[in-house]
């Protein structure tokens, strides 16, 4: 499911059209990030990475995580604990470990934490009301030590529903522009319908692969920020 | 590799040469063989089910798909194929209706278990609501539910403060389970409850039924669970006896669980695993019956 097109990752059929374009809510940082990704890279030859899926309840992980393993997603249930799965991919061993979102499991997020590679937030774009206990979920993340410099992957997921904000008015109302420790992106997306969802995976590699060659003296990757 | 060339010749040779031999020598047909030789059961039903799968005849063929109140008159039609005389076995007819009812109902029992798991759960549907409302109640009789959106919910292992998205993948299927459990074996289902509502060993208990409803649906949709219902109903398995199985999952895995003593909730997976495993083990043994016996002076 690598083979979609790399380019344009913030782009996004259901992109509603919006006066401010989506970079316009982006904020250049240092490459810290990529560059710890980098190192373990290259220590490693199978090329593992870790990423780590969070967000609230119903925010979409598990059918994000079955969509990457290209796995059955019409007979999900809750998520007691947690699920993981290695999804190998040209050189690459994705290692993707997705926890339960509801509350009471929530303290048990920060033993997931060690040796993540990309934080992947998960966020459903159609529960507004949600949008500050999930805002203030991941301010606590990105204040704890053992994430500090983690690139972060926000998906404004469930924009195949109607009701869903716009990624760029998600991003709004998330102040993720104070966001300057690490690198981070907004990714709208859709994970039942698979779409946005595949394309930053490749984003992703191609972002490890380009590191990897030195390419990041070209200039940073223009989906990370 | 020699396992298979022998299987592909005994299958396609073989069987029927040897069935035609035993047939001249006994008189009697395979499927009078069966029904005569094994009890009412996994074993009788299943293996009238082989024969008449991968009989040659079309009118054999076609029983396993057929209507029910057809299944008569189908009955009728095979003895008259396979030459079969009632007063020479007066018990046949009725032997093999009971296997074709069981057989033709587990295919039945799929495609309602399949419509419910696929009508979601609506706030706007009374029925739905309604239905909701009762699981309240019945796990938590002395406790008033402040409004329909609460933390309380929490309480009976919801996530969140409205269980309606709690449901996903097993629709209304996963409420009915949980309302049936309630229902019927309530003082099962309030002494689960506490168990779930343990400070250390304690899990939610709505969402691992709702996930109980998922091991009971895949069980059901890859055919694992013929045996169980071939033994327990003879007759077509309705939806209450899918209830029935789900109760059972949901009573034997929190003993398990209690049992097992896992360290926190996070080991949810493997525990489920382990007891899937379980559960898959007692359905290979032809004797199996997965009904609830509650412990009596347990409560």
């Amino acid at each position: 499911f690598f083979t979609t097109q790399p380019e344009n990752t913030c782009r996004f059929p259901y992109e509603r059209s919006s006066s401010k374009s989506l970079s316009h809510y982006f904020y250049l940082i240092h490459p810290q990030g990529l560059l710890s990704i980098l190192r373990r890279l290259k220590q490693s030859p199978e090329q593992e990475v870790r990423l780590l899926l969070l967000g609230l309840d119903n925010s979409g992980k598990t059918t994000l995580l079955k969509q990457l393993a290209a796995e059955d997603i019409s007979h999900i249930t809750p998520t007691q604990g947690f699920n993981i799965k290695s999804v190998q991919s040209s050189g690459f061993k994705l290692n993707v470990w997705d926890i339960g979102g509801q509350r009471k499991i929530r303290p048990y997020w920060r033993n997931y934490f060690e040796n993540t590679d990309v934080l992947i937030y998960v966020i459903d774009s159609s529960d507004r009301k949600r949008f500050e206990e999930t805002s203030l979920e991941l301010a606590e993340l990105l204040e704890e030590e053992k994430l500090a410099g983690v690139p972060l992957l926000i998906f404004a997921n469930k924009q195949d529903l109607m009701t869903a904000s716009p990624a760029s008015e998600l991003a709004e109302s998330l102040n993720l522009h104070t966001i300057r420790d690490r690198m981070w992106q907004v990714q709208a997306c859709s994970a039942v319908t698979a779409e946005g969802v595949q394309v930053n995976t490749h984003s992703l590699q191609t972002q490890s692969v380009n590191t990897q060659l030195g390419l990041r003296q070209g200039g940073l990757p223009t989906e990370w920020y | 590799m020699l396992g298979y060339i022998w299987q592909y010749v005994y299958t396609s040779f073989l069987r029927y040469w040897l069935k035609w031999l035993i047939k001249q020598a006994t008189g009697t047909c395979e499927l009078q063989r069966i029904c005569s030789g094994y009890k009412p059961g996994a074993t009788r039903t299943t293996k009238a089910e082989y024969s008449l799968r991968s009989s040659k005849s079309k009118v054999l063929r076609g029983a396993v798909e057929t209507d029910k109140d057809k299944l008569e008159q189908c009955v009728d039609q095979i003895m008259k194929v396979k030459n079969v005389k009632p007063q020479k076995d007066p018990l046949f007819k009725g032997s093999l209706h009971i296997c074709l009812l069981q057989i033709t109902g587990h295919s039945s029992l799929y495609v309602s278990v399949e419509d419910l798991r696929k009508e979601v759960f609506s706030s706007d549907n009374q029925a739905h609501e309604a239905m909701l409302l009762k699981l309240w109640d019945l796990l938590m009789p002395t406790v008033k539910l402040e409004s329909r959106i609460t933390k309380q919910w929490g309480d009976i292992g919801f996530q969140g403060d409205d269980p309606k998205t709690d449901f996903r993948g097993m629709g209304m299927l996963g409420l009915i389970n949980l309302v049936f459990f309630s229902e019927n074996y309530t003082e099962e289902a309030r002494q689960v409850l506490s168990h779930a509502n343990h400070p250390k060993l304690g899990y939610s208990y709505a969402i691992v039924g709702i996930n109980l409803t998922e091991m009971a649906y895949s069980l059901l949709k890859s055919g694992a669970l013929k045996p169980h219902f071939y033994n327990t109903v003879q007759g077509t398995p309705e939806l209450q006896d899918f209830h029935q199985l789900y109760c059972y999952l949901a009573y034997e895995f929190d003993k398990f669980w209690v049992a097992e003593e896992p360290e926190s909730i996070m080991e949810f997976n493997q525990y489920r695993e382990k007891f899937h495993n379980i559960v898959k083990t007692h359905l290979q043994d032809p004797e199996v019956s997965l009904t609830l016996t509650a412990s009596s002076g347990n409560n």
